[in-house]
């Protein structure tokens, strides 16, 4: 994944929308696309405002990011049978991880947090939030879902009976 | 970038369309209708949604649908006719199937007008599944000249009239998939013939070809041809093809695929015989896996290659006898009956095989020298049936046959007593520690449970071993064993007992002492 003008020592500057630092290693952070890209072409110097995530959410995407990034380095020297059954095991480590870590976030959390892995193109953690809430919204009732999520229905109720009548195989 | 005001309340109807679709990528169609009530942003969302997915899980959802099929043919024609209004005339996929439906014109015109349209949006991947039963419904010549598809699966359907002069131009298409057609040589050639660009080709249980001729597609990476009822020949000759499988009934009779220089990957469910299995192997200098599969004209099998690394051989009663000659393999899988098997490979590193002994009467000495060419293998997993257990006076006068082996898996198959679970696994654990006399860990599976054991060793023992080994047998060097899932208390009482025993027996028993540290899960 590295390109030549990553080095493994350096870090980039991150600063989130309410003006906190966030010091990465470049390493970690090509797994953003965005930053990615930026480093291709030589502009990741000084401050980088990512003014679409906050604190908060930003501390939750790096705590991802070095989560992944540490699965990806650590090697050793195994038989083949054993590395095989260890990437097994890791898969799986990484993916109860991964559960545990999204498990963990309320509502609010994981909006910030698929706005903000969809801004930094940080495709994994973003479906892994959008996987979030799809479990969510399964076999839940709209009403369900409004009241999960806290949306308010800005249709007028004979809209709403409108859409329900034309898609009336969906709702049986 | 600007400043996004984010209300607090509504958050989830704030979500950006992109997100919102990646979201309903991860539902079926009937979750994202549903959720496009939820409100105006969710509603805007399905109608730009350039996805379209009809496609029923289980019979029962299928005959679910089957009852509402007016009112879902409606729904589909009025969201095929939304997304043409929201969506820039862009399909990326249209999905269909409809299994318990039987094809009547109504419905065919309706097909029809959806594949014009979804053609006509630029779709990307087009998936159409009917019913086998009934009459086949035809698909539109249009379907030859749908330039923007890259995935085309068909099943269930018929394809029957070529465009005129034989134009197909599937110019983008990457994988193809043909499951249940009726389609003829012709039209099959003509077809493939005119996707140039294709990668990924499937051709399932189709009626009417006889021939499946594929050459100067330099693209073609992985070709899958199986079931076909009235197949008779395949050739190949496509040069970057990396990955051939050819399953058949007893019709097929010639293949070729000696020419396909860059094959990775063959797998084989056919009859072929001894004379072009080693002739077309031979050929294909890059291949690294082969599996053969219930070939019952297979005697003796020769195969030369220095690139292989992975055998298996699976159901082919009818062996004699198996030579390779294959440096490289690092596994071999084999499922059939004792054959005389010979071999130069160095790397040999895991052995699976599935012996099944003859029922009445067991030859333990063709079973010991069978084995006894795995010895080098550092995994060695065997089925078979309680055969595997050498009688103690044969133990006197053979050697063991895997004593190099490291991990040695167990599974016993008692094709006569498939249900009993008789033998005692001490007794099973004292046949395979004479087989393997130095592995590290051996597992048993028996009836649904699954034992194991881990052995760990004194460093160097210059011990006088029982007999001539390269290695000195367990008895003399083990420090500890760990067992895991012993069957019952029971049984782990007398394994824990045969263990000790078995040290009292012989002179070393200073190396058995620290058998007391059991780590025992019993």
């Amino acid at each position: 994944m590295s390109t030549p003008s990553v080095s493994v020592n350096r870090v980039l500057k991150l600063k989130s929308s309410d003006g906190e630092i966030f010091e990465v290693k470049q390493t970690v952070a090509v797994q953003s696309g965005v930053l990615k890209q930026m480093m291709e072409d030589g502009c990741t110097e000084g401050e980088i405002p990512l003014n679409n995530v906050d604190s908060p959410t930003l501390a939750k995407i790096i705590e991802w990011c070095n989560k992944h990034h540490d699965n990806d380095v650590e090697g050793r020297v195994l038989s083949e049978e054993r590395e095989k059954e260890k990437e097994k095991e890791k898969a799986a480590d990484m993916k109860k991880w991964e559960s545990e870590f999204i498990d963990a976030l309320n509502r609010d959390e994981i909006y910030f947090l698929l706005t903000g892995s969809n801004y930094m193109d940080i495709k994994e953690l973003l479906d892994c939030a959008a996987q979030k809430v799809a479990d969510m919204v399964k076999g839940k009732t709209p009403e369900a879902i409004r009241e999960m999520f806290n949306i308010q229905s800005d249709f007028t109720e004979e809209e709403e009976e409108a859409i329900r009548k034309e898609n009336q195989w969906a709702f049986d | 970038m600007e400043e996004k005001s984010v209300n607090l309340i509504n958050k989830e109807a704030d979500l950006p369309e992109p997100i919102l679709h990646h979201i309903m990528s991860l539902l079926t169609m009937k979750e994202a209708v549903k959720a496009s009530v939820l409100s105006k942003t969710w509603f805007k969302a399905w109608q730009t949604y350039p996805v379209l997915e009809f496609e029923p899980k289980t019979i029962k959802e299928d005959w679910y649908y089957h009852g509402r099929r007016e009112k879902i043919f409606k729904f589909l024609d009025n969201s095929l006719r939304n997304r043409e209004k929201h969506t820039d005339k862009y399909i990326h996929k249209f999905a269909i199937k409809l299994i318990s439906l039987s094809c009547d014109r109504e419905f065919a015109s309706l097909i029809d007008r959806w594949v014009y349209h979804v053609v006509a949006s630029n779709v990307k991947e087009l998936k159409i599944a009917f019913a086998l039963c009934g009459r086949h419904y035809t698909l539109p010549q249009m379907i030859f000249s749908a330039k923007s598809v890259h995935v085309l699966e068909l099943s269930g359907c018929k394809l029957k009239y070529l465009p005129r002069n034989n134009r197909v131009e599937l110019c983008s298409l990457k994988k193809l998939c043909l499951d249940k057609i009726n389609v003829d040589d012709d039209v099959l050639e003509n077809l493939i013939a005119g996707c140039p660009m294709i990668e990924d080709l499937s051709v399932y249980k189709c009626s009417n070809i006889t021939s499946i001729e594929l050459f100067g597609l330099d693209k073609l990476k992985e070709i899958k041809v199986k079931n076909n009822f009235e197949l008779q020949r395949v050739e190949i000759g496509a040069a970057n093809v990396q990955s051939v499988l050819i399953s058949s009934l007893n019709t097929l009779r010639q293949i070729d695929i000696a020419s396909c220089k860059n094959l990775k990957s063959l797998i084989l469910d056919t009859i072929i015989t001894d004379e072009w299995l080693s002739n077309q192997i031979s050929e294909l200098n890059q291949l690294e896996y082969l599996s053969v599969n219930k070939s019952e004209k297979l005697e003796n099998i020769r195969i030369s290659s220095l690139s292989l690394k992975t055998l298996i051989i699976h159901g082919s009663f009818g062996l004699n006898s198996i030579k390779i000659e294959t440096p490289k393999l690092s596994e071999f899988t084999y499922d059939g009956k004792i054959v005389e098997f010979s071999s130069n490979a160095l790397y040999l590193s895991e052995a699976n095989l599935c012996i099944s002994t003859n029922q009445f009467y067991s030859r333990n000495d063709e079973y010991i020298r069978f084995l006894g060419n795995f010895c080098h293998s550092k995994v060695v997993s065997v089925e078979s049936s309680k055969d595997v257990i050498i009688p103690v006076e044969l133990r006197e006068i053979r050697n063991s046959p895997l004593f190099g082996v490291k991990h040695l898996n167990f599974n016993l198959l008692d094709s006569l007593h498939p249900f009993e679970i008789c033998i005692p696994i001490a007794k099973i654990l004292d046949g395979l520690l004479w087989i393997a006399p130095h592995q590290e860990a051996i597992s048993i599976e028996c009836g649904g449970n699954k034992s194991s054991f881990t052995f760990s060793y004194k460093k160097h023992l210059t011990a006088d071993c029982c007999k001539s080994l390269p290695v000195s047998c367990w008895r003399h060097c083990v420090k500890e064993v760990e067992i895991v899932n012993a069957r019952t208390l029971k049984e782990g009482e007398i394994v824990k007992r045969y263990l000790l025993q078995e040290g009292d027996i012989y002179e070393k028993i200073v190396a058995l002492k620290d058998l007391g540290d059991f780590i025992g899960d019993l």
